[in-house]
């Protein structure tokens, strides 16, 4: 039996180069990587507040499928004050969905991706709009929870 | 013309052999059938040596069996015995032997259909004739069994291909039967020793496993010549016979192997003499040890694919053995309680003995007399092993003797005697059969007299009676010769000559099955993260030991080590190794979340995974990316200081989980295909190939065939 191996030749690796990867959770400690704007910047755990016109960015390889996916939150606090929330959801400018929930609580998106709206080997900006926010104390504007966000094949 | 060559390779192959064994036994055995499994053994064992030296020729085969032939022509004593003018009751048995005669005659002769026989058994063969001897078959287990028998059936496909080897397995049962009658008449219970032999050969596994490209009959054969020799007048030739039987039958199946004690065991009680005993036993390692040497050089395991964990090797991993024994065990049985009704009468283990056998318990009262007590315990010695694989295939070595102790028993009440004989006949005919046993039992179902004299289409009878039939002329029109086929399910390797891998049936195909699994199934994919944190300092080894036990496989597909943001980079001066199953340790250092390292057995307390730096490296954590699929493991970390000791730095990780990686399933692909693969087959109601059927484009294969709901995907 072998007793011991050198290490091998190194492969390319599948995550992308440089740090921003198709995929965040809000646990993950480069989380704030991946928020462009809209987002409170203090990370509470696992979840951060979305307020007024979020976008996040992510890197996408070469791809011939892919699907954006999200999980998030609509506290019932805010929904008591916003009501049912449509959320339009957009890449790289381009509307991909409009989605409306009727209910309060843990959300779960997924949508397919037109192929064209995607850029390849490069950062591709998704924006995330509700048609209402909350406001549940003087100039504090809070929309809901993300919780992980990104693309999926 | 085909039908010729078959009975032409069938006939030749058994001739040579009766010639070999009249060339060893001379004069001390006149019984052709006892000539002809001796000299089986030996034409098996040339056969072997030929194919080791790469002479599997059919040209090599003429010549050998001419001069085999020739040398043995002017010995030719021996002679079919003339039968005196016989009793009704004689008669009867004679009816029931010539029509169960044609219907395995035919039955062997029609193309080769059994699930064993045209995946492994031939599709072994078929290679080793293209090939013209052995190469090194390290992904399919079954080929580094013992494979006695196929060197016959190579002997015979020389001439007459698939139905050739058949009837070479035929000829080893009516042997059989030949040889119970002439036992009984030695014995002096002529009649009991006829319908012991009846009830063997109409016996329905028996049927159709002496007319497939098996070894089970001929097992059966090997045991009960083995007896019949050990009970004669013991010469330099007969001992030199028994050695060279015994070791025959560990040669074409491992259970027989308690036949080799049993030789020795009784020559030693005869003939209290060492110098006798060392012949048998000299004679028998002859003929085994050509096998044991052959894995122990290829496979790293004399025994393989057996007892890998005290032969450890990168082939067949010891969780696969555990789980194929205990399924063999038990099949899909709750209970040992339900054996005897499925192995006699329903079938559902794979064939049926008969109804009759459910009697088998009246053969202890031939225990009164002596040839019974030396029947019953060849049976014991036979069936020993039985245990480890239930199928009924495997009661048809002990069944000789236990039939005659049966008619030795019942013998003295004659009509009771033939009547359970008649009636056996009488339902072991496969147009009864289905009365009684479950609807896919295995058994004979016709005499194919139109398919065996080739009146038929070959095509059509495979159709309807091989699984899967159809798919490997997909392979052979839509594959170039020499590619590799991956499947998660055996196809008729028999009549194909691409090289075919199939999931279970080795560690790599394994790992190739998971490669693809782990690309899309959530529960394998690797997005597991156990993160070692530690206080930062510098170390000449770490070590990550598993400490619990449960059934999971512990497997790692990245091992990280950081020194703060910063990842280590995988010096050439480290040295990586794993305990168990070291081999692939590599892949779990390779920077590719598609390979991965495997404990190859299920979760034990002191399985490690350690890197040697042979240098100092400082380190504060070690990062295992892995798949979630492995709940049961527990892991520490342990660290080697400067001092050269070793300390734990992390009792445990924390988890998280990572979003799955894009490009998983084309990496999957890239993989298997720098692993060797060309093809991925996929069966319509496949689950482990859903996803490649859903969306192709998504793995990058292209669908270039199709047969029925069958595709065959090629790998860019």
């Amino acid at each position: 039996m072998p007793e011991s191996f050198p290490p091998p030749a190194q492969r390319a690796s599948l995550e992308a180069p440089g740090g921003l990867a198709h995929f965040a959770a809000m646990s993950d400690p480069d989380a704030a990587a991946y928020l462009v704007k809209g987002f409170r910047e203090k990370n509470d755990g696992s979840w951060r507040w979305a307020v007024e016109h979020p976008v996040m960015r992510f890197y996408l390889p070469a791809l011939s499928q892919a699907k954006f996916t999200m999980a998030f939150v609509l506290p019932g606090q805010t929904f008591r004050l916003t009501g049912p929330v449509t959320l339009t959801f957009s890449i790289n400018g381009r509307v991909l969905d409009r989605a409306r929930y009727e209910k309060p609580g843990e959300q779960q998106y997924t949508h397919q991706v037109p192929p064209e709206f995607l850029k390849p080997q490069a950062i591709n900006i998704v924006a995330i709009e509700p048609d209402k926010v909350a406001a549940p104390h003087p100039g504090e504007r809070l929309s809901f929870l993300l919780i992980r966000a990104g693309f999926t094949e | 013309m085909e039908a010729l060559s078959i009975l032409f390779g069938a006939g030749f192959t058994v001739a040579v052999a009766i010639a070999l064994g009249g060339l060893l036994l001379g004069q001390t055995c006149r019984e052709w059938p006892a000539r002809f499994v001796c000299g089986a053994a030996l034409l098996s064992t040339s056969v072997f040596l030929l194919a080791a030296a790469h002479l599997a020729y059919t040209g090599v085969f003429v010549v050998f069996g001419a001069v085999v032939l020739g040398a043995g022509w002017g010995r030719r004593k021996f002679r079919l015995p003339i039968l005196p003018k016989l009793p009704l009751h004689h008669r009867i048995l004679i009816f029931f032997f010539i029509l169960y005669f044609i219907l395995y005659f035919f039955s062997a002769m029609a193309p080769e259909s059994s699930p064993d026989g045209v995946t492994y058994h031939l599709g072994f063969v078929a290679r080793y004739f293209r090939e013209h001897g052995f190469h090194r078959i390290t992904w399919n287990f079954y080929a580094s069994l013992s494979e006695g028998m196929e060197m016959l059936f190579l002997f015979a496909f020389a001439f007459g291909r698939h139905s050739a080897a058949s009837m070479v397995h035929f000829a080893f049962l009516v042997a059989l039967a030949w040889q119970m009658f002439l036992y009984g008449k030695r014995e002096g219970f002529p009649v009991a020793g006829a319908c012991g032999a009846l009830l063997v050969f109409a016996s329905p596994v028996v049927g159709i496993d002496a007319t497939s490209a098996y070894n089970d009959v001929a097992v059966a054969s090997i045991a009960f010549t083995l007896f019949y020799l050990l009970h004669e007048e013991l010469s330099p030739r007969i001992l030199i016979a028994i050695g060279l039987i015994a070791g025959f039958g560990y040669a074409v199946k491992y259970t027989a192997w308690p036949g080799v004690l049993y030789a020795v065991g009784v020559i030693l009680w005869r003939t209290r003499r060492v110098r006798a005993v060392a012949s048998v036993g000299l004679a028998a390692a002859l003929v085994i040890a050509p096998w044991t040497a052959r894995n122990w050089i290829w496979f790293q395991n004399p025994v393989a694919p057996f007892y890998n964990k005290y032969f450890p090797n990168p082939y067949v991993t010891v969780a696969f053995e555990e789980s194929y024994r205990k399924d063999l065990r038990m099949y899909d049985l709750t209970s040992r309680t339900q054996i005897p009704l499925a192995v006699t009468t329903s079938g559902s283990l794979g064939g049926l003995l008969g109804p009759i056998f459910l009697l088998a318990p009246v053969a202890l009262l031939a225990l009164r007399r002596r040839p019974g007590r030396q029947l019953l315990l060849a049976a014991a010695v036979f069936g020993c092993s039985y245990f480890s694989n239930i199928s009924p295939r495997f009661l048809i070595a002990p069944l000789p003797f236990i039939s005659l102790a049966m008619a030795l028993a019942l013998s003295s009440v004659l009509p009771l005697l033939l009547a359970v004989v008649v009636v056996h006949g009488v339902i072991s005919w496969p147009a009864y059969i289905p009365k009684y046993s479950s609807p896919y039992g295995w058994h004979l179902t016709k005499v194919p007299y139109r398919e065996a004299l080739r009146l038929k289409n070959v095509d059509e009878y495979l159709s309807s009676h091989v699984f899967d039939y159809g798919v490997e002329q997909m392979l052979e029109c839509s594959t170039a010769p020499g590619s590799t086929v991956f499947t998660y399910r055996p196809i008729p390797e028999a009549y194909t000559s691409r090289r075919i891998l199939v999931n279970y049936e080795s560690a790599a195909n394994q790992i190739d099955g998971q490669i693809v699994q782990q690309a899309y199934n959530p529960e394998q994919m690797p997005t597991w993260r156990l993160r070692f944190a530690f206080a930062r300092q510098p170390l000449q080894a770490i070590r990550v030991t598993q400490t619990n036990t449960s059934g999971d496989l512990w497997n790692i597909n990245e091992l990280r080590i950081f020194d703060g943001a910063r990842e280590l980079a995988r010096n050439p001066a480290w040295r990586l190794t794993a305990r168990p199953y070291p081999w692939t340790i590599q892949d779990a250092f390779d920077n590719s979340l598609v390979t991965f390292w495997r404990c190859g057995e299920t979760a034990q307390p002191g399985q490690f995974v350690e890197v040697d730096f042979h240098r100092q490296e400082i380190a504060d954590a070690v990062l295992i990316e892995a798949a979630p699929n492995q709940s049961g493991i527990r892991l520490k970390l342990d660290g080697r200081q400067l001092d050269g000791r070793w300390i734990t730095l992390s009792a445990a990780p924390v988890i998280s989980e990572a979003a799955p990686v894009l490009g998983l399933r084309r990496a999957a692909i890239t993989e298997l295909r720098r692993r060797g693969v060309d093809y991925i087959l996929s069966f319509g109601d496949e689950g482990e190939t859903r996803d490649l059927r859903a969306h192709p484009d998504l793995w990058g294969i292209r669908l270039v065939a199709q047969f029925k709901e069958t595709k065959l995907f090629q790998l860019p």
